[in-house]
């Protein structure tokens, strides 16, 4: 019974870090948090659902087509919004991601009621036996892709050309800028790319969660625990605070009630910053630099 | 003019919702460390007094001294935690701490009965801050509101406040000349605990009732904000002509929007927020005082001072 609550908990992880690591790599290079981070999943969850109510597409299929949207989506609102807000102060980009928080988030209630709404593909309700554990196969996929994901995006910051200019641009603004970096591209690059990372958790857990217009700000909290776990702007931190968080919540989940595990979240959450604030991966002094 | 009944309501609802965000704006305005959970206190002194009112028939004269005491302790703890950090670490534990408190108010079920909320007896009286007309209320809401604004306008004339206001400018600076950053934000956040507990208080014996959805909503916390922002963040008077403008709009919104949705004026308040920390960062009070600048000297070169703290 225990080694099937860690494995739920594992694969419950991966879920949590696939909705994550954007969170933490927009954080990891612009030092902002995106406050709205939980409503782009959920409106990312909603277009996975229209796409299979209309078109009949399984989310996987339609993930092909809402990524490249989430992007640029994501990109515009960094034109139209984050670009601006960073001009001016910290505090400002903050109060403004929460503003279109609150937008996001009631526009789609308005639109799209309060309704509970599944996609009920087959995926969901199978599972892989090992033994005597049952493996959700929808689960697997999501910590398969998480895990993908990981390691891709921390290829693409360490090998490729882009990704030592986003770096550079995270260590030093300015010296980047004088090296020839186009720091405004490599924010808008970031900010897509998060948003796009975002629609793929999205896609991965629309099988196995309801979608209701609330949801991201559940999930934006659990978020801040496991990119502040793992540290933040660390992309594998976010993936082993996934983890983490994940087999907390299986354990916690099955002895205690949901109450005392939302609580449980947050005592961690405090713990690690009085204990170690730039997380168990994080670079040492990674949650001062560069928020001026 | 005819006063009556639904503007004596509205007369309390600006004043108390002046207040509230009137002790936001003592931390967050003035220091620039953006609370997003301030309902977290506006709940501990609803249930305070509430709990003590309803079950042991205690004033909530004494509920109010009772909330204002866990409020600052919670305080003390969350900002000792989080106030060494730079960014937005404050702004999320706030958050937090508020969905922990509505979590815990579930828990309570013996005390706070849960879901089902407490129902404040109707025994009028002043020990009970209970009353016949909306008069008695309007006096505590305004006593509250002065109470409010003179703490405000105490710090803001005196070495604390320019303490409050160095620390937002540059920290590191500020901490250079001698200013024990650290203390002033836990002293800062106290009192605006302190005070935002109080309004919860009045808040709950006006009301006549409490229940953890409601007094827990995000909704309330970005209140606050969207009322200091607006009027302007760091100022005394700041909070009152938000209030003034923002309280009544939302009721206004509320019932025009009834029948398209319960959530829509949110979406208002969203793009209010956005609105007035891009293009009007001081608030109306700054809008006023860059105009007399202007008539004054005729033209508006100098930079801008608006800088709501950047750490």
């Amino acid at each position: 019974m225990l080694l099937q609550i860690i494995m739920t908990g594992i694969l419950l992880g991966g879920i949590y870090a696939v909705i994550s690591i954007g969170l933490s790599l927009i954080f990891g290079v612009m030092r902002i948090i995106n406050f709205a981070h939980g409503e782009f999943l959920m409106i990312s969850m909603y277009g996975a659902f229209w796409a299979f109510q209309y078109f009949h597409l399984h989310p996987y299929v339609s993930a092909v087509v809402i990524v490249p949207i989430a992007f640029i989506i994501g990109a515009l609102i960094y034109k139209a919004l984050i670009h601006p807000a960073m001009k001016r102060s910290a505090s400002v980009v903050v109060l403004a991601t929460v503003g279109l928080s609150l937008v996001l988030q009631n526009m789609a209630l308005f639109l799209w009621k309060s309704d509970f709404r599944t996609v009920p593909v087959p995926i969901a309700g199978m599972n892989v036996q090992i033994g005597s554990i049952y493996i959700p196969l929808s689960s697997l996929v999501a910590f398969v892709v998480a895990s993908l994901i990981t390691v891709v995006l921390w290829m693409f910051l360490n090998k490729t050309q882009i990704g030592r200019s986003i770096r550079a641009t995270t260590q030093d603004k300015q010296a980047a800028q004088l090296m020839g970096i186009n720091v405004q591209k490599t924010f808008l690059l970031t900010f897509g790319l998060g948003s796009a990372l975002v629609a793929v958790g999205g896609s991965l857990i629309t099988p196995i969660f309801t979608i209701f217009p609330a949801l991201g700000v559940n999930m934006v909290m659990i978020c801040f625990v496991i990119v502040v776990l793992g540290g933040l702007g660390s992309i594998p931190g976010a993936w082993l605070g996934g983890i983490i968080i994940g087999l907390i919540d299986a354990i916690a989940g099955y002895y205690f009630s949901a109450e005392i595990k939302q609580i449980l979240f947050f005592v961690i959450f405090i713990a690690i910053m009085i204990v170690k604030p730039a997380g168990l991966l994080g670079v040492k002094g990674s949650e001062e630099v560069g928020l001026k | 003019m005819i006063l009556n009944d639904f503007m004596l309501s509205m007369i309390i609802l600006i004043a108390l919702w002046a207040g509230l965000a009137g002790s936001w704006n003592l931390l967050s305005g003035y220091i620039g460390q953006l609370s997003l959970g301030h309902v977290a206190f506006m709940g501990i002194g609803a249930y305070s007094s509430g709990i003590l009112f309803t079950t042991y028939n205690v004033s909530p004269l004494i509920g109010m001294a009772v909330g204002i005491l866990v409020s600052v302790l919670v305080a003390i703890i969350v900002g000792f935690a989080t106030f060494r950090l730079k960014g937005p670490f404050f702004s999320m534990a706030t958050i937090g701490i508020a969905e922990v408190l509505r979590n815990v108010a579930h828990l309570m079920k013996d005390m706070t009965k849960g879901s089902i909320g407490l129902t404040i007896p109707y025994k009028p009286g002043l020990v009970n801050l209970v009353f016949e007309s909306k008069w008695g209320y309007i006096g505590i809401c305004v006593v509250y509101l002065i109470i409010v604004m003179a703490v405000t306008y105490f710090i803001n004339n005196n070495r604390f406040g320019y303490h409050l206001r160095s620390i937002a400018e540059d920290e590191t600076a500020a901490e250079c000349l001698g200013v024990n950053a650290l203390k002033m934000k836990l002293k800062a956040f106290a009192i605006s605990a302190a005070l935002t507990s109080m309004g919860g208080t009045i808040w709950v014996q006006y009301v006549m009732f409490v229940d953890p959805e409601s007094i827990f909503s995000f909704a309330y916390s970005i209140e606050m904000v969207i009322l200091a922002m607006l009027g302007g963040a760091g100022t005394v008077i700041g909070p009152l002509l938000g209030s003034l403008l923002i309280t009544p709009l939302t009721y206004i919104l509320q019932e025009a929007l009834r029948d398209y949705g319960s959530g829509l004026y949110l979406v208002i308040y969203g793009l209010i927020l956005i609105l007035v920390v891009l293009y009007l960062p001081k608030g109306l009070v700054g809008l006023w005082k860059d105009l007399r600048f202007k008539l004054k000297r005729g033209s508006l070169d100098g930079k801008p001072i608006e800088k709501l703290g950047n750490s």
